[in-house]
C-alpha cells in the first residue's frame, strides 16, 4: 500500500515537472517566432523600432562679429603644415598622462599694402616703378585648431597645458616654414604675379624693388 | 520559488527577443554621417605638406567669435507604426560650453587675371576693372581653453579632447553657414576698391576715372558655400 502510495507521488511529480519544462520551450519558441516575425515585417516596414539615441550636434549659438577691417595683403606662397605635439605627466604611481594632438595651420607670405610707403608706385611712359613692403608671414594668427586632430589622451588636461600645446605648436610650424628659402621663393613669385599683372595694364617693363626687413 | 523564476527566465528571453526583433540598442555616436565620412578623405589628402604658389589679394577681415554648446542627453526612441516617441533618459546628463574665435578673410584670386577684364576708354583716360569673383576662408581657428566651461554628472566621464575638438569644427562650419548674412561680401568689395584704387591712380588716372567691379551683383542665392579640397574655402 505505501509502496503504490510512493509510486503514484513520483508520477504525479514526473508528469508536472515534463508539464513545466514543455510550456516552457513552447512559450520560447512563441517568443523567438514572434521575434523574427516582428524582425521580417521592420526589415520591410518599420512596425516597431526601439533605440537609445545620442544626439552629438551642436546647439544654435548666436555668431558674434568681435571686428571687421579693410585690408591689403597680397599672399604669393601659402604653405599648409601639420605638427604633432604631445605632452607628458608623470605619475609616481599607475601609467603617465599623455597627451598628442596633431594641429593644422596654413602660413601665408606676402606683402602688406598698408605698410607701403607713400609714392611706392609710380609710371613713366610704359614703366612702372614699384617700391613694396617686405615679403613676410602675412599673420601670426595661422593655426586652425578647429582642425587639430587629438591623436591619443589618457588622464584629464586643463586649459594651461592645452594653450601650451597650442603655442608649441605655433612656433614649430613657424621655425618649418618661414625660412630665408621660401621667403625667396615668395619674393620671386612676388615678382612674377606682380609683373604679369601690370603688364595687362600695359606697362611693358615693371621695376620692382622691395624695403628691408 | 522555482514558478518565481522561470518567470524572470522568460521575461529576460521576452526582451533579449524583442530587442533582436527591432533590431539592436544603437547609439548615434557610433554612426559616421555622410558628410563626415568624405571630410575624413578629404582629411587624409590635406596631410600632405603643401607649397602653393599664389596670387590672392585679402581685402576683408572678419575678427568672428561663437560660444559652441552640446547638451549630453541621451533619449530611448521607440518607434511604433510610424509613431515616434522619445524618452529622455536619467543616466546622467553632460554640458559643454566652448568659445572659440575664427578669422574669416575675402580675398580676390589674381591669378587667373587677364586683359579681357580690363576696359578702358577710347582716349585712355578712364578705365574699368572687372575683379574675380571673391572667394571666403578661414584662415585661423582658436579654442578659448581659459574660458571652456563643463558639467558632468558624478556617473559621467568628463567630455575628452577629442569630443570637443569635434564640437570646435562642429562650430566652425556653423560659423562658414552664415557667411552671407555677415556682409563680407560689401566689405570684400570696399577693400579692393579702397586698394586698387589708390594703385591705379598712381599710374595716372584720376580717382574719378577709375571704376572697380565684381562681375555681377552677387546676392544669398549666388552663395552655393562650395567645399572643396581645402574644407575651409567658401566659393562664391
Amino acid at each position: 500500500m505505501s509502496t503504490f502510495k510512493h509510486n503514484k507521488q513520483f508520477g504525479e511529480a514526473g508528469d508536472s515537472g515534463c508539464g513545466t519544462v514543455l510550456t516552457a520551450l513552447l512559450v520560447i519558441a512563441a517568443v523567438v517566432g514572434c521575434a523574427f516575425g516582428v524582425r521580417r515585417c521592420n526589415s520591410e516596414k518599420k512596425i516597431l523600432d526601439v533605440e537609445i539615441v545620442h544626439p552629438k550636434g551642436i546647439d544654435l549659438t548666436p555668431v558674434q562679429i568681435r571686428s571687421v577691417e579693410n585690408i591689403g595683403e597680397w599672399e604669393f606662397l601659402t604653405i599648409s603644415d601639420e605638427e604633432l605635439v604631445d605632452t607628458t605627466r608623470r605619475r609616481v604611481l599607475g601609467r603617465d598622462d599623455r597627451l598628442v594632438r596633431i594641429y593644422r595651420g596654413t602660413l601665408r607670405l606676402g606683402i602688406d599694402l598698408g605698410k607701403a610707403r607713400e609714392g611706392w608706385a609710380s609710371a613713366h611712359g610704359d614703366t612702372v616703378t614699384l617700391q613694396l613692403p617686405p615679403v613676410r608671414l602675412l599673420s601670426e594668427r595661422f593655426i586652425d585648431e578647429a582642425r587639430t586632430r587629438s591623436f591619443f589622451e589618457s588622464g584629464t588636461w586643463d586649459a594651461r597645458a592645452k594653450d601650451q600645446m597650442y603655442y608649441k605648436a605655433a612656433r614649430q610650424m613657424r621655425h618649418r616654414c618661414v625660412t630665408p628659402a621660401t621667403l625667396m621663393q615668395a619674393e620671386e613669385n612676388a615678382r612674377a604675379e606682380i609683373t604679369a599683372l601690370f603688364r595687362t595694364f600695359g606697362f611693358n617693363t615693371v621695376e620692382i624693388e622691395f624695403d628691408k626687413l | 520559488m522555482r514558478i518565481k523564476s522561470l518567470f524572470n527566465s522568460l521575461a529576460f528571453v521576452l526582451a533579449v527577443g524583442l530587442l533582436t526583433a527591432c533590431g539592436k540598442i544603437t547609439s548615434h555616436q557610433e554612426e559616421v554621417p555622410v558628410d563626415e565620412a568624405v571630410e575624413a578623405v578629404a582629411d587624409s589628402i590635406d596631410l600632405v605638406l603643401t607649397v602653393a604658389r599664389t596670387s590672392r589679394l585679402y581685402t576683408a577681415e572678419y575678427q568672428v567669435h561663437k560660444i559652441v554648446t552640446h547638451s549630453d542627453v541621451k533619449f530611448l526612441r521607440t518607434t511604433l507604426l510610424g509613431h515616434t516617441l522619445d524618452t529622455r533618459l536619467s543616466l546622467g546628463d553632460r554640458k559643454i560650453a566652448i568659445p572659440i574665435d575664427v578669422t574669416l578673410k575675402a580675398y580676390i584670386d589674381f591669378s587667373g587675371f587677364s586683359e579681357s577684364q580690363i576696359e578702358r576708354s577710347e582716349d585712355g583716360t578712364k578705365i574699368h576693372i572687372t575683379l574675380p569673383d571673391p572667394k571666403v576662408v578661414v584662415t585661423s581657428s582658436k579654442i578659448d581653453h581659459q574660458s571652456t566651461k563643463q558639467y558632468t554628472d558624478i556617473l559621467r566621464s568628463d567630455f575628452t579632447d577629442e569630443e570637443m575638438t569635434d564640437f570646435t569644427a562642429q562650430g566652425v562650419r556653423a560659423i562658414l553657414k552664415t557667411v552671407p548674412q555677415l556682409g563680407i561680401l560689401e566689405s570684400a568689395r570696399q577693400g579692393a576698391a579702397q586698394t586698387l584704387i589708390p594703385l591705379i591712380a598712381s599710374l595716372g588716372y584720376a580717382e574719378s576715372d577709375i571704376v572697380v567691379t565684381f562681375r555681377k551683383q552677387f546676392t544669398v542665392s549666388d552663395l552655393p558655400q562650395i567645399i572643396d579640397n581645402e574644407r575651409s574655402v567658401v566659393k562664391f
